[in-house]
């Protein structure tokens, strides 16, 4: 309470002074140009209280500082100089409340210009004591009593002008809006529901004012009548015209070294991607770039299936639909998106790859939202609305019509026969949130996707017919209770269950039923606590226990042949397996962040796991360490150190199609890095780092005999390894009014080794990753982006020659080093634009969104003729337009 | 609907087509064949070749003078055309273990089986097939020993070698090309174990337009020979092929199984079709079931060459194969000439 009054003593200090400044010029401004003549002053927009320094408000000492302040000609400060420097601690405080000042730029010759202006900031103590005593009427010659800041005037008299900030296009009710009654020099904050008061406003008329840096200046007249009050309703319009809405990411504890947050904006407007949140991830620094578009997630030269995607700390298997569709998860649902390419903490666990983390949006009672969208490939919706002041929901739903176009585009069926082509995918989401205040927050989440594709051809003149039915479908539901606790501490239950099956179906068209088939139902039960909070003013625990259940069965119609003899072509009747997995995992974890000193910060770590997988029982134990080190106020450098482990999945040991005898794969990460803000809407971000990977799981066609006499083959063995190493760069310009983007360049290399082979390049060896994505606001509802890639390309193995088996008919390629040449670097750029149209409850969004516009021929493979004699290329997406458009209320 | 499929795909991800490979262009092995007895004709009767059957004792250690004694001799036969040069041709074999490639893996012993010349093969009246002799010795022996050591268990199901042929123009070493052919030898596990034979044909039917024709075993070098009637058909005709197979062709065979018993298993059949011209409907036909059920008919249809300004005398091969390294190969031809 003592801090919150003191921050806003010093706004009121700073506003008094900036209403000066309105009226006569700034300190005198350095001499301009000879030929440039200033033609508006700078006006102060938006300003940021000070943190007052801890040991000088504790010594009652305050303090002036005179600053320089160097303003760029979109009224953004540049730069900050002390004049007189005080001590104490005042000039790095002034240097960095005014670097977050917003100005409207000043003008000269007419035309908005850089300026450098001069002022003083005044470090005040003015305490207030708790409870606030009630507004009462001063005496007469007292001065006058302050309110909340939402509230403006003589607090004595009644409210006689009141209103709500409320956003355009989103109904969003607005905090932090600076509302004035220009001609009686009168400010109000918004508060947290938009709200604002003017007390004692006299009969006239008036002009009121709204001014927030994030969108365009608001200016309404009014008349009030004597002995009447007035309700206002301030519509804001963004600036740059679009609705988004920015997501700040608050302080938080930071218990690792390097994570990389996408804001919601981020999600969606980046060319390429589809407006997927997910493929976004695949543009920052330490991903290979995936082959054709897929959602992969391919970190720090790790395979695919070592990186977690974990949904509110539960994990999840892909996010994507099949055939590398868009990802499930409508990014209306999500808070924040979050990767951790290494040295991830110990809440993320049973990966040695990265860590993806999906943060889950509560609801609000905030009154009834949506959007929709439709584009060429599918159309979806999203509805939040209040059951109750403080129970709400929010419902997502997409459904593709993909197999509606592919009736055009495949020939039509013979006559007498039959053609039936149909991929069809959906999702959906809901959860519900109950507001409980001090006692905590409950939430129930759920999603579900589903992939169908069947394929019915029947030709009467053929012999052969086919009816191949594929279907994935996911399923999951998170419940979770946040409560807090302590001063500052947090306690998270969440439980989980999920189901996820797998079908494949194939049978001759005019079958009863299958001739082949295989089904995978895959149910888990997890189970979430986690306290986080600040055990004291030095000490951050983040700690909790992570059990995860999984039990899996499998169904299979298959021909399986078990003979000794070395064969191809055999025909086998297939037979009926019933086979099944279970697994229990149970983890705690914990890192603590112990502030050694101002400028140190150590976060040692450890996670313990123990499973029991198909009744074998594994034990993990990950310790790990990072260090930040704030060499500056804008330069950190940082490093990390530690274990990770990645169990088998339980399939790996079954007896018949497994070796029970598989073990945990481990992982050493270590990396050291900086992080550089040399303005506040800049940062630089840079690591290098080491991955030893050992243990691996790889696949071994020996047969071993039994003590029975019975052989078995060995299938998988513990025996890979794969390491990696690279440096990585992200250089972010943070999210302003009109523009954000980042330059991210990755330098890679990951080798694996395998019993008997060499070193070589893994699949996914890129050497050379860069990604540079920006997108623009120039006004009026547009939104421009452009995002280009380069990458190497992909490693090969060459093929040398081939060989005639006599015995199959088919060649034997001859096959040079393994994966020693690559395909050409892929270099592609994606452009989209949008254009919204704002309307007071509702906005319209127009998009188009083109994929490699200008249609460079990128190679994913090589693809060769039956006797390997000639090659061609495999290449990526030529051009591909998408054009859609949302609405959102 | 494979095809339309094929294109859709194809069209995103960049596809390119390719050469034929049904179609004999230029220099390619066509067949090998293994046969423990090359005085009969591999194409009308059966005849053991690629997988010989000893009786071994395993509870003793095996006796190299025991196993020679019950091995024969196999000859291999490698037919070869050249269809797009009339030139000499020069080969070689060599025994050895095959690696991934189906190259000898020179880690291991490598005996030269022998080399030489071949007259042009498609020119020359009297068949050229380069032609050699395994013979059962202390190299041979030798190999099978590596084998063994290489993979032990795995040689519980036979121990497999096999022939590295290579074929090249007689002055340019840049144009040889490479085949493998497969052998084994196995221990009689379990006890009903026997050797597989190589497959035969009895004839091969055709017919146009529903009107049956007689296909003669004869090469188009041989169209002069008194014997051979070589049908004439108009360019652009589509002929239906079709194998007809004796009634034991398929042999039923008995093999050892992971889990220590046996499972007895009747063979399938597959046919390659080749030729120097034309399109065929079905390049493979034959074999077993696929994930769908489907079992592919053993014919094809083949659509004699349209362009054709001179009358043409087209070789076809039917090359017929089992799932045990058994092969036999029916070559003929095919009078090809410009409609009226």
């Amino acid at each position: 309470m003592l801090r919150w009054s003191l921050a806003i003593a010093l706004v009121a200090v700073w506003s008094a002074r900036a209403t000066a400044d309105d009226a006569r010029p700034p300190d005198p401004p350095p001499p301009a140009k000879p030929t440039g003549v200033i033609t508006k002053q700078p006006k102060l927009l938006q300003a940021v209280a000070p943190d007052y320094p801890p040991a000088a408000l504790a010594a009652g000492k305050t303090a002036q500082v005179k600053v320089r302040i160097k303003i760029d000609a979109a009224g953004l400060v540049a730069g900050v100089d002390v004049v007189d420097k005080v001590g104490d601690g005042f000039d790095e405080a002034a240097v960095a409340a005014a670097l977050q000042y917003v100005f409207e730029p000043a003008e000269i010759d007419g035309v908005p210009a850089p300026i450098t202006v001069e002022t003083t900031i005044n470090f005040v103590i003015e305490q207030v004591e708790e409870p606030e005593p009630p507004p009462q009427r001063p005496p007469p010659g007292a001065g006058t009593p302050s309110g909340p800041p939402n509230h403006a005037g003589d607090m004595a008299l009644p409210v006689t002008i009141e209103g709500t900030v409320v956003e355009r296009g989103t109904r969003r009710k607005l905090a932090g809006v600076i509302v004035s009654v220009a001609e009686l020099g009168l400010d109000a904050v918004s508060g947290e529901d938009g709200s604002f008061y003017f007390h004692g406003v006299p009969a006239g008329t008036y002009k009121v004012l709204a001014v927030d840096q994030k969108f365009d200046r608001l200016e309404r007249p009014i008349t009030l009548a004597k002995r009447e009050k007035v309700e206002v309703r301030l519509w804001m319009r963004p600036r740059g015209g679009n609705p988004y809405e920015t997501v700040v990411e608050g302080e938080r504890e930071v218990l690792e070294v390097t994570r990389r947050t996408l804001q919601r904006q981020q999600l969606t407007s980046v060319p390429g991607t589809f407006g997927d949140p997910i493929r976004v991830i695949q543009t920052l620094p330490g991903m290979q770039r995936a082959p054709f578009g897929l959602g992969l997630l391919l970190v720090r030269g790790s395979n695919p299936d070592d990186t977690g995607i974990y949904v509110d700390g539960h994990e999840v298997p892909s996010l994507f639909h099949f055939l590398g569709g868009p990802s499930i998860f409508n990014v209306e649902m999500l808070e924040s998106l979050e990767l951790y390419p290494g040295g991830f903490p110990a809440r993320f666990g049973r990966k040695h790859g990265g860590a993806v983390a999906l943060e889950l949006r509560p609801t609000k009672s905030d009154g009834i939202h949506g959007s929709a969208k439709v584009d060429f490939i599918d159309a979806g919706g999203y509805l939040r609305a209040p059951i109750t002041k403080d129970l709400s929901f929010a419902f997502a739903g997409r459904r593709s019509y993909i197999d509606a176009f592919l009736g055009f585009v495949l020939p039509d069926p013979p006559a007498g026969g039959q053609r039936i082509v149909t991929p069809v995918y959906y999702d959906y989401a809901g959860r519900l949130d109950y507001e409980m205040r001090e006692d905590g927050r409950l939430g129930l989440f759920a999603i579900g996707s589903s992939d169908t594709l069947r394929v019915i051809d029947q030709d009467p003149d053929s012999a052969v017919s086919t009816d191949l039915s594929t279907a994935v479908k996911f399923f999951r539901v998170i419940g979770s209770y946040v409560r807090p606790f302590g001063d500052d501490m947090k306690l998270t239950l969440s439980p989980a269950w999920g189901r996820d099956t797998l079908t494949f179906t194939g049978a001759q068209a005019e079958a009863a039923g299958p001739f082949t088939s295989i089904g995978v139902v895959n149910n888990s039960l997890s189970y979430r606590a986690r306290i986080a909070g600040r055990l004291s003013k030095h000490v951050y625990l983040d700690s909790g226990l992570d059990v995860l259940s999984r039990v899996t069965t499998y169904e299979a119609l298959l021909p399986v042949d078990d003979s000794l003899i070395n064969r191809d072509g055999v025909d086998i009747p297939p037979s009926q397996f019933f086979r099944g997995a279970s697994s229990l995992g149970v983890g705690v974890h914990a890192d603590v962040g112990i502030d050694v000193s101002k400028k140190l910060k150590l976060i040692p770590g450890l996670r313990l796991d123990t499973y029991i997988i198909d009744g074998q029982d594994r034990a993990s134990i990950d310790p790990r360490i990072a260090a930040r080190y704030k060499l500056r106020g804008d330069l950190t450098i940082k490093g990390h150190l530690g274990e990770f482990s990645q169990p088998p999945q339980p399939e790996a040991l079954d007896k018949r199609f497994g070796n029970p005898n598989v073990g945990v794969e481990h992982a050493t990460h270590v990396g050291v890095g900086y992080e550089w803000v040399p303005h506040r809407l800049w940062k630089i971000d840079s690591e290098i780092y080491y991955v030893r990977r050992r243990g691996i799981i790889v696949f071994e066609p020996d047969l071993v005999q039994n003590d029975d006499g019975t052989f078995e083959q060995v299938r998988f063995v513990n025996s890979g390894r794969r390491d990696s190493y690279g440096f990585e760069i992200l250089i972010k310009r943070e999210i302003s009014e009109r523009l954000f983007g980042w330059l991210s360049y990755t330098f890679s290399r990951a080798h694996q080794k395998r019993p008997g082979q060499d070193w070589s390049a893994t699949a996914f060896d890129q050497p050379h990753v860069m990604n540079a994505v920006a997108s623009w606001k120039p006004g009026k509802g547009w939104e421009l982006g452009v995002r280009f890639q380069l990458a190497s390309g992909r490693p090969e193995t060459p093929v040398l020659g081939a060989t005639y088996d006599a015995d199959s008919g088919n060649y034997v390629p001859v096959r040079g080093e393994l994966r020693s040449v690559r395909v050409p670097m892929f270099t592609q750029l994606d452009v989209r634009a949008e254009k919204n149209w704002l309307y007071k409850t509702w906005s319209l969004g127009l998009y188009i969104d083109i994929i490699n516009v200008t249609n460079a021929e990128n190679v994913e493979a090589t693809q060769y003729d039956y006797r390997f004699r000639e090659s061609a290329p495999v290449t990526s997406f030529p051009i591909l337009p998408t054009l859609g458009v949302k609405g959102t209320w | 609907m494979r095809a339309s499929l094929a294109a859709v795909i194809c069209t995103a991800a960049g596809c390119t087509t390719f050469e034929d490979p049904s179609i004999v262009l230029d220099l390619r092995i066509v067949a090998i064949t293994a046969s423990l007895d090359p005085t009969s004709s591999s194409i009308i009767h059966p005849t053991y070749g690629p997988e010989q059957v000893i009786d071994i004792d395993l509870t003793k250690p095996p006796n190299p003078t025991e196993i020679l004694a019950q091995l024969k001799p196999t000859t291999i036969e490698v037919i070869v055309a050249d269809p797009a040069r009339h030139r000499d041709l020069r080969w070689s074999m060599r025994l050895c273990l095959l690696g991934e490639d189906d190259r000898c893996d020179e880690t291991h012993p490598v005996i030269e089986l022998g080399s030489g010349l071949i007259s042009d093969p498609d020119d020359a009246l009297t068949p050229q097939r380069p032609m050699a002799d395994v013979i059962p010795d202390q190299q041979l022996l030798a190999i099978l020993r590596e084998a063994v050591e290489a993979n032990p268990v795995q040689a519980l199901g036979g121990i497999e070698y096999g022939v590295e042929v290579e074929i090249a123009d007689l002055v340019d070493p840049t144009t040889a090309i490479y085949g493998a052919k497969h052998l084994r030898v196995a221990g009689r596990i379990p006890a009903g174990r026997g050797a597989n034979m190589n497959p035969y044909l009895n004839y091969l039917d055709a017919a146009i337009g529903g009107i049956g024709l007689l296909i003669p075993r004869c090469r188009c070098a041989e169209a002069d020979e008194p014997d051979c009637n070589i049908p004439e058909m108009d360019a652009g005709t589509t002929v239906t092929l079709f194998p007809v197979e004796p009634e034991t062709v398929r042999e039923t065979y008995i093999t050892p199984t992971l889990t220590g018993g046996s499972a007895e298993l009747t063979e399938t059949i597959t046919y390659q079709w080749l030729a120097a011209n034309g399109s065929f409907s079905d390049e493979t036909t034959g074999g077993g079931h696929d994930i769908l059920g489907n079992q592919s008919l053993l014919g094809t249809e083949w659509r004699t060459p349209r362009a054709v300004k001179e009358p043409m005398y087209v070789p076809l091969w039917v090359i017929q194969r089992d799932e045990r390294y058994g092969v036999n190969v029916l070559e003929t031809c095919i009078h090809v000439v410009p409609p009226l």
